[in-house]
């Protein structure tokens, strides 16, 4: 039980490390280059174990939000849309569940999914994440446009790094 | 009681995730640039409540200028009014004696700012921030932008005290529009917002929705110009007279901007009077 404290605990500082760190210095350039943001602490929240309680997942996702928010200076952007993210989770998790049930104390990696399950599921997670954060970023309604392009690219390059710690890592929980 | 709590638990998560929304949204609008823009420029680009809300505040800000401003155009309007010269044409048919105008200034209003203000007393009295030092006299009629407020009593150099039409003292000549009939306006201590209009005979035809204007024989306010609307109209057996309820136009509980009136004749007229009274 306590090692998948501790898994969890060293996946929050690793995925926001490598969020903050690394991938928020990477800038393409201007114009379309510009659109390309790599997205990998959500995972996070994605990978928590099943018997988690809604209420903590909404928190979790808050406080994973406003940590990078912080490195970002971009107060709040970033918390509600981890928010939003552990609120959907259970819902998504449901939809999505396999005949035979989840596991609790288990987590929905490709471990214990299978490969194609794993990634519907991050995917669907993903877009969520995305859409909810570009709407916060670009925070008005004409621009629906640009909130959906910046989510498909964002999307896009994001889901690499998942199926690259999928099949790097492939941690059991 | 029992239901809603039962509600509160079953769907705790989602009042939660509407709790920390909330927060962050208001992080959002509060601690980035961009977003506190959108937030508070292009409100109506943007279909959310939110943002009317917040717009609805700051056009509030404006509001006191806005009012000053308007207030001083309608003191030039008021000015420049037809009734507010005395007609001299007569005169200088006869002896032009101060060169060839036909009209005088006689009335000269003077905008002001209600700044105390009673309505619930039976003498009530209310306190404008214009004196002396602005042309404000003693006697000088007050009028809204609705109807009548009352007549200056006190003048000191900048505040005026001037005593409402809700008082117990107060007597107005008015007239009725359409039959030009004319009475004494008086309030009889109850209700705020009606007046009684006394000395109508009961021959002459009042129905309710009347209008009364100033009849302006008392040199303090213009005439003809608007204080309130027949409310009810009864007889009483043996009295030579209507007793009539008049409906204020002006709400003197709410006025905010008042117009100072200054008969610059009325001295001339009252002295005339007082001679022909002596007589």
């Amino acid at each position: 039980m306590s090692s998948i404290l501790l898994t969890n605990i060293l996946r929050f500082v690793g995925l926001v490390l490598l969020q903050v760190l690394i991938l928020n210095g990477i800038l393409l350039g201007d114009g379309w280059l510009g659109y390309i943001n790599f997205f990998i602490y959500p995972l996070f929240l994605f990978l928590l174990p099943h018997d988690t309680p809604h209420w903590a997942l909404i928190l979790l996702g808050l406080l994973v939000g406003l940590t990078v928010d912080v490195f970002y200076s971009s107060y709040g952007i970033h918390a509600a849309a981890g928010t939003f993210t552990g609120f959907m989770r259970p819902i998504v998790l449901k939809w999505q569940e396999p005949k035979g049930g989840y596991t609790p104390g288990q987590s929905p990696t490709r471990y214990r999914l299978g490969m194609t399950p794993y990634l519907r599921y991050t995917s669907i997670m993903m877009i969520l994440h995305l859409s909810w954060f570009f709407s916060m970023k670009i925070f008005i309604v004409t621009e629906i446009r640009q909130i959906i392009l910046r989510t498909i690219v964002a999307f896009l390059v994001s889901m690499i790094l998942i199926i690259l710690h999928a099949v790097a890592i492939n941690p059991k929980n | 009681m029992r239901n809603l709590i039962l509600l509160l638990v079953r769907y705790h998560p989602f009042f939660l995730f509407l709790l920390v929304q909330g927060i962050c949204i208001s992080l959002i609008v509060n601690f980035n640039k961009d977003q506190q823009l959108i937030f508070d420029a292009t409100s109506n680009a943007i279909s959310g409540w939110m943002y009317d809300f917040k717009d609805s505040f700051m056009q509030y800000r404006h509001y006191p200028k806005r009012a000053e401003a308007l207030a001083e155009d309608n003191e030039k309007l008021f000015n420049r009014l037809e009734e507010s010269y005395f007609n001299n044409i007569i005169l200088k048919d006869s002896s032009d004696t101060d060169g060839n105008r036909d009209y005088f200034q006689q009335y000269f209003y003077t905008a002001a700012k209600v700044v105390n203000n009673s309505v619930s007393l039976p003498d009530n009295y209310i306190t404008l921030n214009r004196g002396t030092n602005h042309g404000v006299a003693e006697h000088s009629g007050v009028i809204g932008t609705n109807g009548l407020v009352g007549i200056v009593v006190n003048v000191t150099g900048n505040y005026s005290r001037v005593m409402s039409l809700l008082h117990a003292q107060s007597k107005v000549s008015v007239r009725l529009k359409k039959t030009r009939y004319f009475g004494s306006l008086v309030w009889p201590v109850k209700d705020p917002r009606f007046m009684s209009l006394e000395a109508i005979p009961v021959h002459v035809k009042v129905t309710p929705g009347d209008t009364i204007v100033t009849s302006g024989y008392s040199g303090i306010f213009p005439e003809g110009y608007d204080v309130g609307i027949v409310e009810k109209v009864e007889e009483e057996s043996g009295s030579a007279f209507h007793k009539i309820t008049v409906r204020l136009t002006e709400d003197l509980g709410k006025v905010g901007y008042v117009y100072v009136v200054n008969n610059i004749y009325r001295r001339d007229q009252k002295e005339s009077e007082e001679l022909e009274g002596n007589e």
